[in-house]
């Protein structure tokens, strides 16, 4: 089920609000209440990913009681090697398979499984659970609270990735305060807001993207101007997106009393790699960062060389966030190219000691935010380097080499500045992206606007009118960006 | 501004006053909701988008003609004005092709109306009929047809994305005073002065398009829904209006392609109350044209996708069906 649909907006949340709130003075019964829902929410989708979902719940509960009692060794790594195998089975084997196949030169069957939604995320959000077990960090546990927490449909399919140790009070409480009242209506007017972000910034700029990418994918050839275009179009098309979604998760988890973490904080404001990415996807950046990033070079930190001691661990975890997002050479390139700038911010900031002006500082890692991003969203690396090889003139500067002279034949009309989308017109994605770019650079952010809200007229007019505008702008099913990791 | 709910502008209100906030936001929301549900289904209301270009149709046409072809895609795609022309003896230019995407009885109607507002009578009437245009499927979310949905058919809405042009009928609204027509004719790729000259006639080139068909690709052609009988009540008046000016009215089908036809003889039966429905509202008609392919002996590549033929496929019609009379016969799709 999906946020931005209309069974999940006046079918699905006016029951679990009514269900939750009958259940409000009964800690247990409300988080078994909130389990049951989720799970509702969840089998609507693909029923039988519900069956992989409960068998990697119940595995993890047993490992984490097991942890518990005896915090050895033996099971945290058991419960680990599950966990990833698991990941790597249903994401990682096809990506596997294909590449070994390559380099022995023997084709290999691929199994062709549909990866299960949301699987990255609650695995990663258990796999955190046993570490922080082991660490000593969770004291108290409760079968009902474990799978309320990984199960909670707000965060279930694409994050934020949460910490039991952030949400097991709130799990544990009953609900019913003034305060949770007015957290509550805090969280509609979050919702409201990320589900305009996505519904009329997000999927406006989508079909221009799409179009643009499946016209790579088959080996166009964009010109300078348009390749500088479709660079600029998709990492905001993705924020908004993504954004538009945490924030519709930070909402509906205030409104049944939990409060998780904020996703973004206006990332395009970042003035270097180390400030983008703790304002982009922070929950992910976070979790590897406490997980993987730090043991890492804790390990390494009597290495005497600081490639092996600092650089290393950047870019393995980089690389690996890259990896995390889609089994393909595409996103390990992402990531890695992240780990070389964090790498390149973090000597400058230690060895080369260069002050640049805040301004340059800004424009040069946005630059490079978007450049990367190219990566991300292409289909296939000969994709990816064509378009990169179009913002550098490769391939003419305002009309494709190989359109010269023939385009006013099959553009019909129209001023073909972008001959990829020759069935719009020219200020169609212009007027789309324009203002994504203003809102991102200049407009408050989620949290700005959720710190300045308040119970008044003026606000409930625009929940109101703001959710009416949006349920009639749902047209048609658009899934959100990150559901496919 | 000033507070609504007595002292606060803050968090340190009650509980009480956000529980009114909560309650009523969504109770605003809602209201707002179901009046645009009620209000658009006024039909003083509703008939305010027929003044749009949305509903009209023959806003281009220059010149009148003494042969109409009304119908949807299928005539717009299918039935080339110069060599209807050419068969029928008429000179050029003496028959237009008012055929509409997504067109409808309810649309051809309405077309026919404003084509007399502006031009005399014509001497001929072409309706091009097709089974979808009458099923209720096609219709709820977007001619407001007084049906309340179950939930199979809510969902059949929901999968195909139109499900809020029937609960949201403002939007639809909204899309019709929005409608750019000079931008509909540009999803052909074919200009204002294209389809002038080619009186009405959508060009679709075959090579453009790649498609595979397979049988099961038509499980539920119609969807669970019923016939629709908006559309064939309105499919009943432009026979009566027609033949009320003392034009022959005729009943016009067009080629499908091959794998669709199959699919519609194996499930004949699920036509024939729809059959007998047309012959009861329309009485005896001339039926020109088929639904076979084989009759023009089109193939795969004659066609754009399941229900449109390309330019190949519209020449050898409009060539093969016109140059045929014949006497009032009871309607059929496929056989008698």
């Amino acid at each position: 089920m999906l946020f931005n649909s209309h069974i999940f907006i006046l079918g699905f949340l006016p029951i679990a609000i009514l269900l939750h709130d009958l259940c409000r003075s009964h800690p247990a019964l409300r988080r078994w209440v909130i389990f049951g829902l989720s799970m509702a929410f969840y089998v609507y989708w693909i029923p039988w990913h519900s069956v992989l979902l409960l068998v990697s719940l119940l595995i993890n509960l047993a490992v984490g009681e097991w942890l518990a009692r005896d915090r050895a060794r033996l099971p945290l790594v058991l419960g680990l090697v599950f966990n990833l195998g698991y990941l790597g089975v249903f994401k990682y084997a096809d990506f596997i398979l294909e590449n070994l196949g390559v380099v022995t030169q023997v084709p290999l069957p691929q199994l062709g499984w549909v990866l299960p939604l949301g699987i990255s995320f609650y695995t990663f959000q258990q796999m955190s659970y046993l570490l922080d077990i082991h660490s000593g960090l969770i004291k108290t546990r409760r079968a009902s609270t474990f799978l309320a927490y990984i199960v909670f449909f707000p965060q279930l399919i694409a994050g934020p990735i949460v910490r039991y140790t952030d949400v097991h009070g709130h799990l544990e409480k009953s609900w019913g305060s003034e305060e949770q009242w007015l957290e509550r209506c805090r969280g509609l007017f979050v919702f409201v807001v990320g589900l305009s972000k996505k519904l009329f910034i997000a999927d406006s700029i989508a079909p221009y993207v799409d179009t643009w990418h499946a016209a790579l994918a088959e080996g166009y050839q964009p010109a300078l101007l348009e390749a500088w275009f479709i660079v600029l179009a998709y990492p905001f098309q993705l924020y908004f997106d993504f954004s538009g979604y945490s924030d519709m998760a930070w909402g509906l988890a205030l409104m049944f009393g939990i409060r998780i973490s904020w996703n973004f904080n206006s990332p395009f404001h970042a003035v270097n790699m180390s400030d983008f990415w703790q304002r982009w996807h922070i929950s992910l950046s976070q979790c590897f960062q406490r997980y993987l990033f730090n043991p890492l070079a804790m390990a390494l930190r009597h290495q005497p060389s600081v490639w092996v001691k600092q650089i290393f661990p950047f870019l393995i975890t980089m690389t690996l966030i890259g990896f995390w997002h889609g089994a393909g050479w595409t996103f390990i390139l992402w990531g890695f190219f992240h780990g070389v700038f964090l790498s390149v911010a973090y000597l400058n900031k230690t060895r080369w000691k260069r002050k640049l002006p805040r301004r340059l500082s800004w424009a040069i890692t946005f630059l490079c935010v978007m450049l990367v991003f190219v990566w991300f969203r292409s289909d296939s690396v000969g994709a990816a380097l064509e378009l990169l090889s179009g913002c550098f003139g490769g391939n003419g500067l305002v009309l494709p080499r190989q359109l010269v002279g023939e385009a006013s034949g099959w553009v019909q009309g129209s001023w073909y500045l972008f001959p990829a989308l020759h069935d719009h017109r020219t200020w169609e994605p212009i007027l789309a992206c324009v203002p994504a770019w203003l809102l991102a650079w200049k407009g408050p952010n989620a949290m700005a606007l959720a710190d300045g809200f308040r119970l008044s007229a003026r606000h409930m007019a625009w929940v109101s009118l703001g959710l009416v505008l949006c349920l009639l702008k749902i047209n048609e099913v658009s899934v959100f960006l990150y559901y496919q990791f | 501004m000033r507070s609504v709910f007595s002292s606060t502008t803050s968090f340190d209100g009650g509980g009480v006053k956000a529980q009114r906030f909560f309650y009523g936001s969504l109770g605003l929301a809602l209201t707002l909701l179901l009046v645009q549900f009620f209000l658009f289904r006024i039909p003083a209301v509703f008939e305010l988008s027929l003044k749009t270009h949305l509903y009209d149709h023959v806003w281009w046409v220059e010149r009148p003609a003494s042969h109409l072809v009304l119908g949807s895609s299928n005539a717009m795609n299918a039935v080339i004005p110069a060599l209807v022309a050419e068969q029928v003896g008429l000179a050029e230019g003496e028959v237009l092709n008012l055929g509409t995407n997504g067109g409808t009885p309810f649309v051809m109607h309405r077309n026919l109306e404003l084509y007399l507002q502006r031009f005399p009578s014509p001497k001929t009437i072409d309706v091009v009929i097709t089974p979808v245009m009458l099923v209720e499927y096609h219709h709820v979310h977007k001619e407001y047809e007084k049906i309340w949905l179950n939930w199979e058919q809510w969902r059949a809405l929901e999968k195909e994305g139109i499900v809020n042009s029937y609960a949201f009928p403002a939007m639809l609204f909204w899309q019709s005073l929005n409608f750019d027509p000079m931008k509909d004719f540009r999803d052909y790729h074919w200009s204002l002065a294209d389809t002038r000259r080619n009186r009405g006639f959508q060009p679709i080139y075959e090579q453009k398009y790649s498609f595979e068909l397979r049988p099961n690709d038509f499980p539920r052609r119609f969807g669970p829904f019923g016939w629709s009988e908006h559309q064939l009540d309105h499919l009943e008046r432009i026979f009566r209006r027609g033949r009320e000016l003392g034009a022959e009215v005729r009943a016009v089908l067009t080629p499908i392609h091959p794998l669709l036809y199959e699919v519609y003889v194996e499930r004949a039966e699920e036509l024939k109350g729809l059959e007998r429905e047309i012959r009861r509202r329309l009485g005896k008609v001339k039926r020109i044209g088929s639904m076979n392919p084989g009759d023009y002996a089109m193939e795969h590549q004659h066609f754009i996708n399941s229900d449109h033929v390309g330019i190949g496929g519209a020449r050898r019609f409009s060539r093969g069906a016109y140059g045929i009379g014949g006497e009032p016969v009871d309607f059929y799709f496929l056989h008698p």
